[in-house]
């Protein structure tokens, strides 16, 4: 018998009991705002990050700005935007090898307004999980269509990303803990500059 | 929300680890679950309000439980998980409350404390009874003479002419050196004039009353 097998059969029999199963509540809603989009903007600029506006026709040079001068870049391979001089990653680029690298460039899965968070499927234009974690600067580009407004909302659109097996990375805010001591440590499990850029149509 | 949250589903090629391996961790969580008074117990989410509020905890300190869970939740969890009958400390925990229900009140999940310590006092005299000699030895003895007397009327007939005498020996008991302290803060009642049993024989159930004493 596997593990699996033998620790859920234990389960089982536990609740050998059990006839009725409660039903399982309706996620709370929020009450909708107005601008979605712009409650997103507020709530991750809470979290120290740097948030701009941008068109599509002007993402590139969005990107250019939000860089610091002289920094070196990697974009994931399949990423849409134009970033001169970025390293392309081949997946060989090791932790040590990322580290030297100052920013990365990414795409985003969802956007949520709430809590300011956002979440990477690593899906098209995301890249793997270490560009987007070891280099000190990310610069996201989020879609004004891919934000929603609370996190059952976007649960709802990730289940399939989570069904192909896929990891997520929730973003909220810069990378900071105070687990120890309550002293606040910047940059322990990520980036410790988030630079978030919400491209829509001119606002 | 935290700053970063990964979630998983297994291996993802190209990006990190190629090999996972998942340690399922029992430890003794299927047991709890498969008390039905107990299993609430398992909605503990670690916030440490019962504790704050636990007069016995207070003095005790979180030391005195064994286990990484003290206060009133360790109280119940430590016998839910290891078992009772096996270990004298553990079994000594659902005796550690006043059940003043100060846990209950506190708890966000309210999870019935009081109620799971009585049925844990319940579980650790079923595992003891007719063997393993333990603290409680005195007070099983006591009960034992108690369920002698208390089950027949005759018997506890007879035992109540003894009242004034075993109460009058009771408080030269009080002034023993190992009693003492106990005892000393605490009054036995005096004792009544006459027995339930004696009135209603001497007055015919009350209906001769008046007649006085």
């Amino acid at each position: 018998m596997s593990a699996r097998a033998e620790i859920l059969a234990r389960v089982r029999s536990a609740l050998a009991d059990v006839t009725e199963v409660p039903p399982v509540p309706p996620a709370p809603r929020r009450t909708p705002v107005e601008d979605v989009v712009e409650h997103f903007a507020e709530r991750v600029a809470d979290y120290r990050a740097t948030v701009v506006r941008s068109t599509p026709q002007d993402l590139a040079s969005a990107v250019a700005a939000a860089l610091p001068d002289g920094a070196s870049v990697v974009v994931p391979a399949d990423l849409a935007v134009s970033v001169p001089g970025a390293t392309v990653d081949d997946g060989t680029l090791t932790a040590g090898e990322l580290d030297r690298i100052d920013a990365v460039v990414t795409l985003a899965a969802v956007g949520i307004a709430e809590t300011g968070t956002i979440v990477l499927d690593h899906g098209p234009g995301q890249g793997r999980r270490a560009i987007t974690l070891v280099p000190d600067t990310h610069i996201c580009i989020v879609t004004a269509e891919q934000v929603v407004l609370d996190v059952p909302d976007a649960v709802g659109l990730l289940g399939p990303s989570v069904r192909q097996g896929r990891p997520l990375t929730w973003i909220s805010g810069p990378s900071a803990t105070s687990d120890i001591e309550l002293s606040r440590v910047e940059g322990v499990h990520g980036p410790r500059n988030l630079h978030v850029i919400i491209v829509g149509p001119a606002a | 929300m935290n700053p970063y949250t990964s979630t998983w589903s297994g291996v993802t090629p190209g990006d990190g680890p190629q090999e996972v391996h998942v340690v399922l961790l029992d430890n003794g969580r299927t047991r709890a679950l498969a008390d039905q008074v107990g299993r609430q117990a398992l909605r503990c989410i670690r916030c440490s309000a019962c504790l704050n509020v636990c007069p016995v905890y207070e003095r005790t300190g979180g030391h005195a439980y064994g286990s990484v869970y003290p206060g009133p939740i360790g109280a119940i969890l430590n016998p839910l998980l290891r078992g009772v009958g096996h270990d004298e400390q553990v079994d000594s925990l659902p005796y550690a409350s006043s059940l003043c229900g100060a846990c209950f009140e506190a708890c966000p999940v309210r999870i019935d404390i009081p109620s799971v310590l009585v049925d844990q006092r319940a579980k650790v005299v079923d595992a003891r009874r007719g063997h393993r000699p333990s603290g409680h030895t005195a007070e099983a003895l006591a009960f034992k003479g108690a369920a002698v007397a208390l089950s027949d009327a005759r018997k506890l007939g007879f035992g109540e002419r003894f009242t004034r005498v075993g109460l009058g020996a009771a408080r030269r008991l009080g002034s023993l050196p190992g009693l003492s302290k106990w005892a000393g803060a605490r009054d036995l009642p005096p004792a009544p004039p006459e027995s339930f049993r004696a009135w209603w024989s001497r007055t015919d159930g009350g209906r001769s009353e008046g007649e006085g004493r």
